[in-house]
């Protein structure tokens, strides 16, 4: 625009001619690194954990490490503090976290690349979730379950901690450090050098109820957001309606509870969840399919089959220890104002007479039952398993690997209820609750089969052909339970159905179970499986909800516009859906018992909460504003105080300058006498 | 307000009515007072007046910095003690820090 | 830019006219809204000059165009405020503590007013870099160099002071009815400004040296034409 503007304007247009339009000043300065994700705070009801940056972004030195021995060498030789170390995913241990906490003064941050897929990756601990769970379950004598848990996601990390996913960004940033930092360290401090800012300033601190309490401040002057507690929604369906005649909910019935947990977590913004917990819910999903297809009525009416999918269990059984809460208060399935409502039944606790979870799995020939203690109900079960399968089938009493159960247990040791994994003493999982727990994990494979003649190109010994097995083996001993005898049919789980799930879980949500419940148009990447926060909800939820109401409703009718006009209650919802996963353009109109519930801690909904009683899933996730990171050049300590010298020089000796001149103008100029100058020169 | 152009006897006045409104919890005004009229009441060949006006000055000038010393005797022992006192002191605060204890 | 660069490059540019400003401006109230009227008259060619490079879409991309035309509204608005200044002295005169130097000599108006242009075109360009550049980082990650802050900093202050001594002879010139030093302030501002456009190239010097040899020349020039001469020079600095 401007003549004065013009040089920096001009400055930038000109580059701009070069390299093209709006190149900035600050685009040549910073780099971006979009493909990253960051570690955030979280708290409960004593601790904070996670990591923070400093107000405004913490900056330091690159400094790439290939080992141990370069971080060593630049926590001891290094000249320009602070430092960020780039490392390659192995060496994000509890032992360099520590050495880096000692070394605060010359370390602030840390950056964490994709190089090979470790050997294990998990951060959870050894004990995952060790607070809520039953006590003498883990360690001391019993097994270890998470044998290769840092413990790291549970560390109050004080500088920021970050992840790059592309080898690109790695490259920028090795380059960089290679050009400008990586040659005669003694000279550093001299030098202009390649460095890094890490943003990501946590709001809250301390702990959930300090958060909250400043949360809800009325005095504040700016009222600010620390922390939301974290939270989600469980889904619940029954197999068969649990009203008689579509009207009288039916009281006082049993049920057999298939549940099994839908949710992960990592250090960073990005989780996986391959084989914890997607191979559990999938396996679920075959069950309720299954038992559908075999036993489409209910052959007595106080038996039901409930299947449970619990959120947030990751952090302290969010989810089940408020289903729990809700069942006791007879507020399940719907909140009842007198502890009675006219349209669906209420379900305590005391009627579930066999509970059954199904715990993350990967390919095996064996399958474990987890169980307390001895009692009929589980022999039963054992006994019904081992005559439906050809898996080995061993029950393991006494051991209670983590699992939603440990909730219902706590509140009453004689709760009759297994867990099925394929482990006995420590998880199959080397990548428990993180970024590798990918499809490569449980070496998934998608077929993508559209004929259902075809499900026989998929392996028998594939994680496909096991989950059907497992699913199988379980659906046919409910069958046994609910109707007394063994089933002689010949339906088999459709293993494609199988195959379809893993892939919309895992790699494209766009797959065909989304199209046959009518799902609407969505993203191409996985969703993330993290629960997140309580007002803002996970997108996968209601799809999940969705798919299991399509495996266990029943056809009413063609499917129409009319079909979900009818009118809805709380105790069924009518949804146009294809039948099969194969004819995906003529639908059939669902009627489905299903609905999901809060999945929030009782801790944030019962006034006056001990928060330090453990009894309860305190977690919060702190709130920020901008979780980013940027390379750029710091310059050399010589060139700024060249800047600031040569400023300083110009504005002491132009003070004096003008003084001089100032006293003696008199001298300087003549005074002129009113302009006899030549007038026209 | 150039002091220099007003008459003694409204120099005193004026003094006299800051001494009084500084009572109203307003110590600045003591800081002032002090301050402005230091060299009326020290500085200035005597006048009648200035007797009264000197005595104002040292008293705004006391109540000054009893105030100051109270206030930050206050705002130290805050400072210090503001994460021990946990809800008490997020009551007593108008702006809390983001992302510290 | 980081917080060391920022002052640094703030010092070299505005060093110089702030000490002019508190030594020879600040003590007369006439003199400093003189001083804001003409940052104003400079806003206005500035608000002209967008708007022309607006309405023009063809000539968008060719950044000489706009600077030229740039040039040619500033110097229209310092054609303005010089006659407003000359209008406003009876009624200056009345107001002013310290008529008799301020209008006695007409030189200081146009220094004033000079300044008051200088300031504001300074402030204009070096505000650009530095709210695009704020944060940890300098120059030179994927092109340009470290002295780039700095060159910055230079060209400002060049600026700042061709605009005081234009003012200083531009005045003299219309009350003279000199054509020619007035074709001489307008030329040089365009060749000045011109030459900025040779930073593309990133050879500061080539741009920084003829600036500042431009400033000494315009200097003496101005210097002479407020009545001085190199004997009162010598006079002035032997303390004779």
């Amino acid at each position: 625009m401007l003549k004065r503007i013009y040089l920096p304007l001009l400055f930038f247009v000109i580059i701009a001619a070069k390299y093209g339009y709006a190149d900035r000043t600050k685009d040549k300065m910073y780099y971006f690194i979009t493909n990253s994700t960051g570690c955030y705070r979280r708290m409960n009801g004593t601790h904070q954990i996670g990591c923070t940056s400093k107000r405004g972004g913490s900056n330091g030195v690159i400094h790439y490490c290939e080992s141990e021995k370069d971080l060593d060498f630049i926590l001891e030789n290094g000249k320009a503090p602070p430092y960020i170390p780039v490392m390659p995913n192995n060496l994000l241990t509890l032992n360099i976290v520590n050495k880096l906490k000692k070394n605060i003064h010359t370390i602030s941050g840390l950056v964490i690349h994709n190089k090979n897929t470790p050997e294990y990756f998990t951060h959870d601990n050894q004990c995952p979730n060790i607070n809520s769970n039953l006590k003498n379950t883990c360690g001391d004598g019993n097994p270890i379950w998470n044998k290769h848990g840092t413990g790291l996601l549970f560390n109050n990390i004080p500088f920021p901690l970050f992840f790059i996913d592309s080898d690109e960004d790695v490259k920028k940033i090795k380059d960089c450090f290679q050009k400008f930092n990586n040659h005669s360290f003694e000279t550093q401090n001299e030098r202009t050098l390649c460095s890094l800012q890490l943003k990501s300033f946590m709001f809250g601190a301390t702990s959930t109820p300090t958060c909250q309490r400043r949360s809800n401040k009325q005095t504040n002057i700016i009222p600010v957001k620390f922390c939301d507690p974290l939270g989600d929604y469980n889904i619940w369906s029954s197999l068969y309606p649990v009203t008689d005649k579509d009207k009288n909910p039916i009281q006082n019935a049993s049920y057999i509870v298939i549940s099994a947990k839908m949710d992960t977590t990592s250090m960073f913004e990005k989780t996986a969840g391959a084989q914890s917990p997607i191979t559990g819910l999938v396996t679920l999903l075959g069950v309720s399919k299954y038992l559908k297809t075999i036993l489409p009525e209910n052959p007595t009416e106080d038996k039901n089959v409930l299947f449970l999918l619990f959120n947030g269990e990751t952090y302290d059984y969010i989810g089940s220890q408020r289903m729990l809460y809700d069942m006791k208060n007879g507020n399940f399935p719907v909140k009842n104002e007198n502890g009675e409502n006219d349209f669906l039944p209420v379900i305590r606790p005391e009627q579930i007479s066999l509970f059954i979870e199904i715990s993350p799995i990967k390919s095996s020939k064996n399958l474990y039952v987890h169980h307390l203690k001895d009692n009929e109900k589980i022999a039963g079960i054992v006994a019904k398993l081992q005559n439906a399968t050809i898996l080995n089938i061993y029950p393991v009493k006494g051991s209670l690997p983590p699992a939603s159960l440990h909730t219902f247990v706590k509140n009453d040791h004689n709760f009759p209820g297994a867990i099925l994994t394929d482990y006995e003493k420590t998880f199959s999982n080397n990548f428990y609750n993180s970024i590798y727990d990918n499809s490569s994990n449980i070496a998934y494979k998608y077929y993508n089969v559209t004929e259902i003649e075809n499900g026989k190109n998929i392996p028998k010994n594939s994680i496909q052909g096991y989950i059907v097995d497992v699913a199988t083996a379980l659906a046919k001993s409910v069958y046994q339970e609910l109707k007394g005898e063994i089933y002689r049919g010949d339906q088999k789980l459709d293993i494609v159905l199988i195959d379809e799930l893993l892939h919309c879980y895992l790699e494209n949500p766009n797959c065909r179970v989304h199209q046959v419940i009518s799902g609407p148009k969505l993203q191409k990447t996985p969703f993330s499986l993290y629960v997140g926060i309580d007002n803002h909800s996970n997108l996968l939820t209601p799809l999940v909800a969705m798919v299991l109401g399509w495996t266990t409703g029943d056809i009413s009718g063609e499917g129409n516009i009319n079909c979900t006009n009818i009118p809805k209650s709380y105790s069924h919802k009518f949804y146009n859906m294809s039948e099969s996963i194969y004819d995906l353009n003529s639908t059939k109109c669902f009627k489905v018992t299903l609905n999901q519930t809060e999945a929030i801690s009782p801790a944030f909904i019962i006034d006056d909460y001990d928060w330090s009683s453990g009894q309860y899933s305190t977690w919060s996730e702190s709130t920020w504003d901008d979780i980013s990171m940027r390379v750029f050049l710091k310059p050399s300590p010589a060139h700024e105080k060249l800047t600031i010298s040569i400023g300083s020089i110009s504005m002491i000796l132009s003070f004096a300058i003008v003084y001089f001149f100032k006293t003696r103008s008199h001298i300087l100029f003549i005074p002129s006498i009113p302009n006899e100058t030549p007038t026209e020169c | 307000m150039d002091l220099t152009k007003v008459p003694n006897e409204k120099k005193l006045n004026l003094c006299r009515t800051y001494f009084k409104i500084g009572f109203a919890l307003l110590p600045f005004i003591w800081t002032v007072n002090a301050i402005w009229f230091f060299n009326e009441a020290f500085r200035k060949p005597e006048y009648e007046e200035q007797k009264q006006i000197k005595k104002y000055v040292v008293y705004s000038a006391i109540g000054a910095i009893l105030w100051f010393t109270i206030l930050l005797s206050w705002l130290i022992t805050f400072q210090i003690n503001r994460v021990t006192w946990g809800e008490f002191a997020d009551n007593l605060s108008f702006i809390i820090p983001l992302g510290s204890p | 830019m980081t917080v060391v660069e920022f002052f640094g490059c703030t010092f070299l540019a505005f060093g110089p006219p702030f000490a002019m400003f508190v030594l020879t401006i600040a003590h007369d109230p006439v003199r400093i809204i003189i001083l804001i009227a003409a940052a104003f008259f400079w806003l206005l060619s500035l608000l002209l000059s967008s708007m022309w490079w607006f309405i023009v879409i063809p000539l968008r991309k060719d950044l000489v165009f706009g600077v030229v035309f740039s040039v040619l509204f500033q110097e229209a608005f310092r054609f303005l405020i010089y006659k407003i200044l000359r209008r406003a002295e009876n009624g200056l005169k009345k107001i002013t503590d310290d008529s008799v130097t301020l209008i006695e000599n007409k030189h200081i108006l146009a220094y004033v007013s000079g300044l008051g242009f200088g300031i504001i075109s300074g402030a204009f360009s070096i505000i650009n870099v530095a709210a695009d550049a704020i944060g940890p980082g300098t120059m030179g990650l994927k092109s340009g160099t470290e002295m780039f802050f700095l060159t910055s900093a230079a060209t400002s202050l060049c600026f700042i002071l061709l605009h005081t001594f234009w003012s200083v002879i531009y005045f003299n010139a219309w009350d003279n009815n000199n054509r020619l030093q007035v074709g001489f302030v307008v030329i040089s501002h365009i060749i000045c400004s011109c030459l900025t456009l040779l930073n593309r190239y990133q050879v500061y010097s080539a741009s920084l040296i003829p600036l500042y040899a431009m400033v000494i020349l315009t200097g003496i020039i101005a210097f002479k034409t407020a009545g001085g001469s190199y004997s009162s020079f010598k006079n002035c600095i032997l303390f004779k």
